[in-house]
């Protein structure tokens, strides 16, 4: 696992800091921009879609973004993915929060597979955000670009290289990793990785 | 393409450390913008508990869209409520989120459900957690009863 150590006697220096918050309900955006203030960020830029958004990263760099999941346009998942296949690495490579409000294990496995770094489940705390924010300056993620996925590692547990390929260092772990522990997936969380589409209700 | 792996810089890292403002003082000033804006938050969830007590009257007229609207302004709620004081609330939106995603798996909508939902959610907004029995009686009911409804595997 990542260790990502204590937070309790960091500091924040935001003095120039940029964030984006991507959301469009205002008074949501107020709460978010708040807690921000609180912490002394300057720079706060809001928007209501995907598409400003992407016209807003493309002009000026950003520190973090907070993207909301449900968007109107576009929704956040497809937002991020959009912004990992950036060819502009301001882009590609911003550190990105997805906030979700009711939010389900498929979410989480979609939130994790579309490139974002974090997902924050609302209502979304001072203690929580400011504690992520440091995670994720800490973390030492590797960034992937293939075919099918471009973002930060998603494996938490690091086991090297492929058997077999190149870069294989003798302490890397074992190649087996034993019998899964945890239980069954649902039904519905398996059809989250084959479908993840948004619930039209 | 083959996968690449890169460091790319992490411009955050730069911005933690024993400079600037620390954890205690950066939430405790948050909390305090927070405050600020409680009656613009109360006015918010009452707003989206409008919404859903008219949109249920409606149900009748269209009941995707409507699911939709319902869905929203629960998950609204569910999103800011504890923020500004409502747990429960909170919780019993976040409960009415999940009864109403059932309606995408086949289980259909329980206009009841949803009725005892919206009912529990009106007297959660008055309580604002103020008596812990009433509002443990009524998450508790809401629970069961999500339970029942959950469809089977």
């Amino acid at each position: 696992m990542i260790k990502l150590g204590a937070t309790s006697s960091v500091k924040l220096d935001f003095a120039s800091a940029n964030i984006l918050i991507v959301e469009d309900k205002v008074s949501e955006q107020d709460i978010l921009a708040q807690i921000l203030m609180g912490f002394g960020v300057p720079g706060i830029q809001r928007r209501s879609t995907a598409d400003e958004a992407l016209r807003a990263t493309a002009v000026e760099a950003f520190d973090l973004a907070l993207i909301d999941a449900s968007l109107k346009d576009t929704d956040g998942y497809q937002l991020i993915m959009s912004m990992r296949r950036s060819e502009q690495a301001s882009i590609k490579h911003l550190p990105i929060f997805l906030l979700c409000g009711h939010v389900q294990r498929p979410d989480v496995m979609r939130a994790r597979d579309c490139g974002a770094n974090f997902v924050l489940s609302k209502p979304i705390s001072p203690q929580v955000l400011f504690d992520r924010i440091v995670w994720l300056a800490r973390a030492k993620r590797i960034f992937v670009e293939s075919d099918s996925y471009v973002g930060p590692d998603r494996r938490f547990k690091s086991f090297g290289p492929p058997v077999g390929t190149a870069g294989r260092r003798h302490d890397d772990l074992s190649a087996h990793v034993g019998e899964a522990t945890g239980e069954n997936m649902s039904q519905d969380a398996i059809d989250g990785f084959f479908n993840p589409s948004k619930v039209s209700l | 393409m083959p996968a690449t792996f890169t460091t790319p810089p992490n411009n955050l890292a730069k911005r933690v450390g024993s400079k600037g403002v620390s954890r205690s003082s950066a939430i405790q000033q948050a909390e305090a913008n927070i405050a600020s804006m409680r009656d613009d938050g109360v006015a918010y969830i009452d707003e989206n508990l409008e919404i859903l007590n008219s949109t249920f009257l409606s149900l009748p007229d269209g009941p995707a869209d409507v699911i939709e609207k319902l869905y929203e302004a629960s998950d609204s709620i569910a999103g800011t409520a504890a923020l500004f004081g409502f747990n429960s609330l909170g919780k019993a939106a976040y409960s009415l989120c999940q009864l109403l995603s059932y309606a995408d798996r086949g289980a259909g909508l329980n206009r009841p459900a949803v009725k005892a939902h919206l009912d529990g959610m009106q007297m959660l907004r008055r309580f604002a957690d103020a008596d812990p029995a009433a509002t443990k009686m009524i998450l508790d009911n809401l629970s069961r009863l999500l339970a029942h409804l959950a469809p089977k595997r």
